[in-house]
């Protein structure tokens, strides 16, 4: 599996998800599980630039896709603008938040407030950080 | 000369005015300060640590020979139980012990919700 521009093997039996191979098997532990059910938007991380619930995608359906997660946009202007904005508060749904708004930006530079709202539905955060989220990604390049 | 402290307090979006009588003398001048920490932004320490994914949190951490729990809970919002059989769950493969009613300490088998 193609994970942040590295590849890894391993085994891993049929049925065992995406976020329990990155966080159980690669150790990158910064893709979250909250819900575990695809509600909640904690685990996402990009499939081919693509924003996907790890938590509720096999492992084995990834193919050749590249695998992008939180640690592979540890340098993304978005997480200096999530800090810059107080965008967090317990923080647990931050990478999910940030791996979603790449995407997000990366198809839409200058996303409208619209845009910003669509994008980020699918990420939920209990803390309430959503106008300060909506800010970071208006501002996201600084 | 006495004073009259206004204080209001906020519970839950209901707003009550409160007014103490206070002896001039009984109040303390609040000593001078730097006056740059309080009413001032101070940036979250672990934000980036968060945003970056490097926090660890309590499901991050494993520790050598670490074991996991699983909680079965009741199907039955009430119900009471008449009779468990924990045989078939202690004999799943990599278990390593099931915990019912009985083996805790301080848990006499009926379901308690008092302070809840």
């Amino acid at each position: 599996m193609r994970v942040n521009g590295h590849d890894h093997a391993f085994d891993a039996p049929i049925g065992r998800t995406l976020a329990h191979v990155l966080r159980n098997d690669l150790g990158l532990t910064g893709t979250k599980v909250a819900c575990g059910e695809g509600h909640c938007g904690a685990c996402t991380v990009q499939l081919d630039g693509v924003p996907v619930l790890s938590c509720i995608t096999l492992a084995h359906m990834v193919g050749e896709r590249e695998v992008t997660t939180i640690e592979g946009l540890k340098e993304h202007p978005l997480v200096d603008a999530f800090v810059r904005t107080d965008a967090l508060q317990c923080g647990f749904c931050t990478p999910g938040q940030i791996v979603s708004a790449a995407a997000l930006v990366a198809a839409s530079p200058e996303p409208t407030p619209a845009e910003i709202r669509h994008g980020m539905a699918g990420n939920l955060c209990r803390c309430g950080t959503y106008p300060r989220i909506e800010e970071a990604i208006a501002t996201w390049r600084g | 000369m006495a004073r009259l402290i206004r204080s209001e307090k906020e519970v839950e979006g209901r707003y009550e005015e409160i007014w103490t009588l206070v002896e001039e003398d009984a109040l303390d001048q609040w000593p001078a300060g730097p006056g740059d920490v309080v009413g001032r932004d101070a940036p979250r320490l672990d934000g980036y640590e968060k945003a970056r994914g490097e926090a660890r949190y309590t499901g991050d951490i494993r520790l050598p020979g670490m074991l996991h729990v699983a909680l079965l809970r009741s199907p039955f919002a009430r119900a009471r139980v008449t009779r468990l059989d924990l045989a078939a769950a202690a004999a799943a493969p990599g278990v390593h012990a099931v915990v019912g009613p009985g083996e805790v300490a301080g848990v006499d088998g009926e379901a308690s919700f008092e302070g809840y």
